[in-house]
């Protein structure tokens, strides 16, 4: 019978073939593409501005950072239309640029069937759920419809696998497809689970990533926590006063490197870890300890030591709890290795779902370019944050080894080592 | 180097009662239509006969809704009292299955903001309205610190986070893993399905033979929940034989001796889907189950089912079939899961 469970041990070595990183999209409030996130990244990218999308009442509310129209205006295949369906358009948008840069690379495409997709998200379609619940909810609303409220299509939308099935449904991939929903940390963990569906030998590639858009659901609920920032985030600052949402989706394809000619030409998906805190539903555990154990886990699964480690992409929300906490797992594991840190949300705001697979583009890109992104301007060093955080204009040297944090709600903390080039 | 996936214990909430004892048991006397209460949009027609009060210990389920409290109260049943990842707590992951979340907490923070305003919104509804939140519950309550997740696959939710939690304990990335799926009953959800003419009127119950479909759903809810371990000694125990997923029928081969569990939700087209689903596996003359006339159709039956068949084969000594669940829901995923095995659970 086909499935039949063998072990195939990822931390031993003679465990599997390595997984090559073929294909990667983004597309964020800075634009699409690598040349427009290298030139956001190095400019500072554009100031936060309040929402427009979410409808009225949002005007003196905390800025955030949106996906420009025009952006999505300029891709070359058809959209799904409504506005409600924008997570969608925004994971096809960059899973299209992941899928052909990998068909352009020359990677041997598998059978259909051994190829999966797994998508990471916090919310998904929920921008259009929230129609459908507060039409059903509102008398009002209810009576203005020509036709029964409740049966507005929308509803299609709250499942997040909606996502995933669509991608495959367009690339034609007949493996696995599926949402994986992990908070914040969703994005990673999508990628984090190709990789064991690749490692194992479920599939041959998978088209991995994340995808959010903003909803008046995160919007108030995390103003409801009290850790929205009224002005552009400043991860590590001491005076940071919480994150700014944005929006987006960052895509790769993954593939085991036997089926892709010159796999050394490309970066290499090394390890990852994951794990939950267990401690509380929207707090990290103070001590940083389940930050630190999903970073030994990864490194460990890389079989790469902290000190080879060229630069972290961390999670920097630029909440005080978030960065305190992200810092003191840092160290406890790098400890007297001075490893860049940065975070990039200054530039795309924290895209929440998304946030972990674009961190993981960015990284392939600067493996790349052999650029390390700076983090946001610091004004007043925190000492509870004792990380060396890079320049805002970013540094250009090899990077070698690059590290993916990653924390959500829940406890959920992930991280990914990527390495410059596939053995 | 092979091996097996272990059930080492099994969990359920579902139409027929909230303990694996009470619904195994209820199996094994053939009962079928006990929870049935017909069709209203206001209520399932097989709701889980659970109250989050009486059925989750110290008052656990007080603030939860009822997917969050089913679920917990499945993954409870099936770790029973022991604990056994106590002193290796990052060795232990755990799996979620869903297709709707939390849809309660999802439904309450909107409306609530939509009534009262932003500035009355809640956090602690906001953090509990997103999809995995039902891990992050139980990690918490069993203090759990290896991997957690919360997978999303329509119908197929549960066969998805057994692949997923099979390859993490494959890989070594777990020891033990526990996978729970669970979806709840909404009104408003009924009630959309009801206006797109989606929803059975039929005071009928869905035929245990399948030989008359009904027409549209009977909605059910519940959770059913295992726990996984690998185990490198191939013999013995309940295991899961494998996981399939993807398009098209998953299994192929011919299996005579088999039980084989058909996930139909007891519609016209879902029952055609899942006689072709059964041609295409070229089995023959194997015994089939219909899970939606006992539980009702729901995202999560196929959790409840293999769960309950799960416990079934924990207390049974005697030799048994193995069983096939299959699922092939139009336009999405197939999957089948293989599960044999009995006793020395």
């Amino acid at each position: 019978m086909k499935g039949t469970i063998t072990r195939t041990p990822t931390r031993s070595a003679d465990g599997p073939q390595p997984i090559a990183i073929v294909g990667s999209g983004i597309v964020t409030t800075a634009g699409r593409g690598a040349s427009d996130t290298l030139f956001a990244l190095g400019s500072g990218g554009d100031e936060p501005k309040p929402p427009r999308r979410l409808g009225a009442g949002f005007e003196g509310g905390a800025p955030v950072f949106e996906v420009s129209d025009e952006v999505l205006s300029r891709f070359e295949g058809r959209l799904p239309g409504g506005r409600g369906r924008r997570s969608l358009r925004l994971a096809l948008v960059a899973a299209s640029d992941a899928v052909r840069e990998a068909a352009f690379e020359g990677v041997v495409p598998p059978s259909p069937e051994r190829i999966g997709v797994v998508v990471g998200a916090t919310v998904g379609g929920m921008n259009h759920s929230e129609e459908w619940i507060e039409g059903c909810c509102d008398p009002e609303t209810a009576s203005r419809s020509r036709r029964p409220v409740a049966a507005r299509p929308a509803m299609r939308h709250l499942p997040l696998h909606e996502i995933p099935h669509a991608l495959a449904s367009r690339f034609g991939f007949r493996g696995p497809a599926f949402a994986v929903s992990t908070a914040c940390t969703s994005g990673s963990q999508a990628i984090a689970t190709a990789g064991e569906l690749i490692a194992t030998g479920v599939c041959d590639a998978v088209l991995a990533g994340g995808v959010d858009c903003l909803s008046r659901l995160t919007y108030h609920g995390f103003a409801a926590l009290g850790v929205m920032s009224p002005r552009r985030c400043a991860p590590f600052d001491a005076s940071r006063a919480g994150l700014t949402l944005g929006e987006g989706a960052g895509f790769v394809f993954l593939a085991r490197a036997g089926i892709v000619p010159e796999a050394s030409r490309f970066p290499r998906l090394a390890g990852w870890g994951s794990n939950t805190d267990a401690h509380h539903m929207t707090a990290p555990r103070p001590d940083g300890s389940g930050v630190a154990a999903a970073l030994r886990e990864a490194l460990g699964a890389a079989g790469i030591r902290p000190q080879n480690v060229g630069w972290v992409h961390a999670h920097g929300t630029a909440t005080p709890t978030n960065d305190d906490v992200e810092s003191s797992g840092l160290r406890t594991v790098f400890g007297a290795h001075r490893v860049p840190v940065s975070s990039t949300k200054h530039v795309f705001g924290h895209t929440l779902g998304a946030a972990g697979s674009i961190a993981t583009v960015v990284a392939v890109v600067a493996l790349r370019e052999d650029f390390v992104p700076g983090n946001a301007p610091i004004s007043a060093p925190d000492r509870a944050c004792d990380v060396d955080v890079v320049p805002p204009r970013g540094v250009s040297t090899r990077i070698g080894n690059a590290v993916v944090n990653s924390l959500g709600f829940g406890g959920a903390n992930c991280a990914l080592v990527l390495s410059q080039t596939c053995p | 180097m092979t091996g097996a996936v272990r059930v080492r214990g099994a969990g359920v909430v579902c139409a027929l009662g909230a303990r694996m004892t009470l619904v195994a048991d209820a199996v094994a006397r053939g009962a079928q239509f006990a929870g049935f209460r017909g069709p209203d949009p206001a209520r399932a027609a097989y709701p889980a006969a659970f109250d989050s009060q009486r059925d989750l210990p110290r008052g656990l389920g007080r603030r939860l809704g009822r997917q969050l409290a089913m679920s917990l109260a499945a993954v409870l049943d099936a770790v029973g009292t022991g604990s056994p990842w106590s002193e290796t707590p990052a060795d232990t992951g755990i799996v979620g299955a869903t297709a709707h979340g939390p849809i309660d907490e999802t439904v309450e923070f909107v409306a609530g903001v939509r009534r009262h305003g932003p500035e009355f919104a809640s956090p602690l509804l906001f953090s509990s309205a997103l999809h995995n939140s039902m891990a992050a519950v139980a990690a918490r309550e069993l203090g759990i610190r290896g991997p957690s997740m919360v997978v999303s696959n329509g119908d197929v939710s549960f066969e998805t986070a057994l692949l997923v939690a099979t390859a993490g304990l494959a890989s070594g990335r777990m020891r033990r893993a526990i996978v729970v799926g669970a979806d709840s009953f909404h009104p408003l959800y009924a009630r959309t399905l009801s206006e797109f003419g989606l929803l059975s009127d039929s005071a009928r119950p869905v035929d245990p033979e399948m030989r008359r479909t009904t027409r549209g759903l009977q909605l059910g809810e519940g959770a059913g929940a295992l726990v996984l371990e690998w185990d490198d000694d191939e013999c013995g125990g309940v295991r899961i034989d494998g996981v399939c997923l993807g398009a098209g029928p998953a299994v192929r081969g011919r299996a005579p001796r088999t039980r084989v569990h058909l996930m139909s939700t007891g519609d016209a087209a879902s029952a055609r889907r899942h006689s072709n689903a059964l041609a295409g596996l070229g089995i023959e003359g194997a015994a089939v189950e219909y899970p939606a006339a006992r539980f009702g159709a729901f995202a999560s039956l196929s959790a409840v089912a293999i769960a309950v068949e799960a416990a079934r084969r924990l207390r049974s000594e005697a030799e048994d079939v193995p069983s096939l669940f299959v699922a092939a829901p139009q336009g999405a995923n197939a999957a089948t899961v293989a599960l044999s095995g009995w006793g020395a659970g």
